[in-house]
C-alpha cells in the first residue's frame, strides 16, 4: 500500500492554504471533503503539480514529489487527473482524445479494452461537442487511466451531472474500485457520493485539514461535517443476494438479520453494496408490524439517544453496523424509549436509493 | 519594366512591397507568438502597461515612431556598434531592407500580438492542465493544444501583420528611404509618381493595390468562416 504524506503551505493574494502534515495510506478511495473554497481543489492542483510557488513536502511512496528546493512536474509524477467539466480536448475526436494519453503513457495498454470498460466504446469516432455530459465523464476517466497513473485525482467529477446521470457515474466509479488497484483521491461537497465512494475522508475547511477519518469514523460522529446540509445518515453495507426479484427491487443481505432481506430499488452492481439511509427516514416500532407497505423491517438495539433540537437522534445497532433514526420528543416519551431496548427498525424500500 | 494600358510600369516596388512584408509577417509570427503568450497569460496588474506599449504604434504618427528607430539604428549609434563589432562592415541599418523590416515589425507588431493575445486567452489553462499530466512536453503542448485551438487568431495575425506592412508609408519613409529596388515601396512608389505628375503610373499602381489588398482580405475573411464551422 502506498503512503502519501502531505505538508504544504501556499499562499495566494486573498486565501491561505496550510496543510500540516498528513499522512495517508491510499488504498481505495480517499476523499476529500469541505465547502467550496476550503482549499480541496487547490490541494488537489498541488498534488498534481500544477500550482506553482508552493512550499512543503510532498512524499509519495519513495517518490519525494515536493522539497524545498524541488517540485516534480506534472509530467513526471504519473497521475491521471479527472477535471469537473472533463477538461476534453474540443479539437480532437473521443479516439484521438484517448490517443493523446496513450501515446505518451508509460505502460502501453489498449485502447479499445478501456474504452469498453468505460462503455465509450461506440462514440470513438464522435466529436466532442457531441457528447452528453456523462459521456464526456466517461471519456475523461478512460483518458486518464490510459495515461496508466499511479494515483488516479477526481476533481468533483458529478458536480456538473445531472441527478440521473450522477447516479450512472456514481456505479461505474464503484465499479472502477471494485476492478482496479488504483488508488484515487475524489473531492466533492455532497456526502451522498462520500457515503458511496470513500474508505477514508479528509475533512477540510478554510484552508486546512480538519481531521481525517475513515469512514466508520466519519459517520459515526453525529456531528460530522457530513451531516451538516442534508441531515445525519448511516450507511449500511450488505451483498446483493437477489439481484432481481422480479418486481424492481433487489433483495440484500444484512449481516445478523437472519433470512431477512434489506429491499432496496434494483441494485445495478453485484457483491457488496452501501445503502445509504437517512436518519430522517428511519422509523421505530417495539412490535413487528404486518399489515403495512413498509418492507425493511430490521432487529436493532438502541445503543444511545441524543437531544438534538426538536426531536432526538437514536443511535441503533445491528450487528456490527450503526443505523440512526430522528424521532420526535413525543415519540421518545410516549414508546417510552431506553438505551439497551430491542426495537424494530424501519425503512421504505423506496427511500433507499 | 511593365505595359498596362500602354503605360510603363517600373514593378520592382511591388516585389520589394511583398519581400519586405512576407519577411515581416514571419519575424512578427515568431517574435508575436512568445509575447502574446505570456500576456494571455499575466495575471499581475503590470500587464496593462505592457498591453499600453505593444498598442503604441497604432496611434503613434508612423513619423515619430520612424524618427526614433533613425535615431536608435543611426550608423554612429550603439546599435551600430555592436553590429560591428560582431562583423558587420559598417553598422548601417537604415536604408537598408533589413532596417525597413525591424521597422516595419515594430509598426505592425500590434497587428500580431494583439489577434494572437486574444486568441491564446480563449484557451482554457485547464486543457494545458489536463495535457500536461498526461506527460504531454512542451512542444506538444504549443503544436497540439494551443495552436489547433487558436488557428483563427494565427491567421487574422498573419494576415493583418503582412496587409498592415503592405499598406505602411511613414516608417518606410523615414527608415527605408527610396532606394530602387531595395526599399523603395509601392506606396512609396505612388508618392513619387503623383509629386512628378505621372498620375497614369500613380493610378496604375493605386489600382494593383486596392485589388490586391480586397482579395488578400477576402480570402482570409472566407478562410476564417470555413474554421469557424470546423472548430465551433
Amino acid at each position: 500500500m502506498t503512503m502519501l504524506s502531505i505538508q504544504v503551505a501556499l499562499k495566494r493574494n486573498d486565501f491561505i492554504l496550510d496543510i500540516e502534515q498528513i499522512h495517508l495510506s491510499l488504498d481505495g478511495v480517499t476523499v476529500l471533503f469541505g465547502r467550496s473554497g476550503c482549499g480541496k481543489s487547490t490541494l488537489l492542483r498541488i498534488l498534481a503539480g500544477l500550482e506553482a510557488n508552493v512550499q512543503g513536502h510532498i512524499q509519495f511512496g519513495d517518490q519525494t514529489w515536493l522539497n524545498a528546493t524541488h517540485s516534480l512536474p506534472p509530467q513526471q509524477r504519473r497521475i491521471g487527473v479527472v477535471f469537473q467539466d472533463g477538461a476534453l480536448f474540443p479539437h480532437m475526436t473521443v479516439k484521438q482524445n484517448l490517443q493523446f494519453a496513450l501515446d505518451r503513457s508509460v505502460h502501453k495498454q489498449s485502447l479499445q479494452e478501456i474504452a469498453a470498460r468505460c462503455r465509450i466504446d461506440h462514440r470513438l469516432e464522435a466529436n466532442i461537442a457531441t457528447l452528453s455530459g456523462g459521456e464526456k465523464q466517461r471519456v475523461a476517466i478512460a483518458r486518464a487511466l490510459l495515461s496508466s497513473p499511479q494515483l488516479l485525482l477526481l476533481d468533483e467529477p458529478l458536480s456538473a451531472l445531472d441527478t440521473q446521470t450522477k447516479q450512472e457515474i456514481l456505479l461505474f466509479l464503484e465499479e472502477l474500485k471494485k476492478t482496479l488497484q488504483l488508488p484515487m483521491i475524489y473531492i466533492t461537497h455532497a456526502p451522498s457520493e462520500v457515503e458511496r465512494l470513500a474508505d477514508r475522508v479528509v475533512f477540510m475547511d478554510a484552508g486546512k485539514v480538519v481531521v481525517v477519518n475513515t469512514l466508520k469514523e466519519a459517520l459515526s460522529r453525529q456531528d460530522s461535517p457530513l451531516f451538516t446540509d442534508e441531515g445525519v445518515s448511516s450507511v449500511l453495507i450488505a451483498s446483493v443476494r437477489e439481484q432481481y426479484a422480479g418486481d424492481g427491487l433487489s433483495c440484500l443481505a444484512l449481516v445478523d438479520q437472519s433470512k431477512r432481506c434489506l429491499w432496496v430499488p434494483e441494485a445495478s452492481n453485484e457483491g457488496m453494496v452501501r445503502v445509504r439511509v437517512m436518519a430522517r427516514e428511519v422509523v421505530v416500532a417495539l412490535s413487528e408490524p404486518t399489515d403495512t407497505s413498509l418492507l425493511n423491517i430490521l432487529n436493532v438495539t438502541i445503543e444511545a439517544i441524543e437531544y438534538r433540537g426538536q426531536g432526538v437522534l437514536l443511535t441503533l445497532v445491528l450487528g456490527e453496523q450503526t443505523l440512526f433514526a430522528q424521532v420526535s420528543l413525543r415519540s421518545l416519551y410516549r414508546l417510552n424509549l431506553q438505551p439497551g431496548m430491542q426495537v424494530y427498525a424501519l425503512i421504505k424500500a423506496m427511500a433507499l436509493v | 519594366m511593365w505595359y498596362i494600358f500602354g503605360v510603363e510600369i517600373d514593378p520592382t516596388p511591388i516585389w520589394t512591397t511583398l519581400n519586405v512584408a512576407l519577411t515581416t509577417m514571419f519575424v512578427l509570427l515568431v517574435v508575436g507568438v512568445p509575447i502574446a503568450w505570456k500576456m494571455a497569460r499575466m495575471r499581475s496588474r503590470w500587464k496593462v502597461l505592457f498591453e499600453a506599449l505593444v498598442a503604441l504604434p497604432l496611434v503613434l504618427p508612423p513619423t515619430v515612431l520612424g524618427f526614433y528607430l533613425l535615431i536608435v539604428m543611426n550608423p554612429n549609434g550603439y546599435i551600430a556598434d555592436i553590429l560591428r563589432f560582431f562583423g558587420h562592415p559598417n553598422g548601417q541599418l537604415t536604408f537598408t531592407f533589413v532596417g525597413l523590416v525591424i521597422g516595419s515589425a515594430f509598426y505592425s507588431l500590434p497587428f500580431a500580438v494583439q489577434p494572437l493575445m486574444h486568441a491564446f486567452e480563449q484557451v482554457p489553462q485547464q486543457l494545458l492542465d489536463a495535457a500536461k499530466t498526461m506527460r504531454a512536453n512542451t512542444f506538444s503542448l504549443f503544436y497540439e493544444i494551443i495552436f489547433p485551438l487558436s488557428r483563427r487568431g494565427f491567421l487574422t495575425a498573419a494576415t493583418l501583420a503582412f496587409a498592415h506592412t503592405v499598406g505602411e508609408f511613414g516608417v518606410v519613409l523615414m527608415v527605408g528611404g527610396n532606394i530602387p529596388g531595395e526599399t523603395r515601396m509601392v506606396s512609396i512608389a505612388i508618392f513619387d509618381h503623383v509629386e512628378s505628375l505621372e498620375y497614369a503610373q500613380a493610378h496604375i499602381l493605386s489600382l494593383i493595390m486596392l485589388l490586391f489588398s480586397f482579395v488578400v482580405l477576402l480570402i482570409v475573411y472566407g478562410l476564417n468562416r470555413k474554421f469557424d464551422v470546423k472548430v465551433g
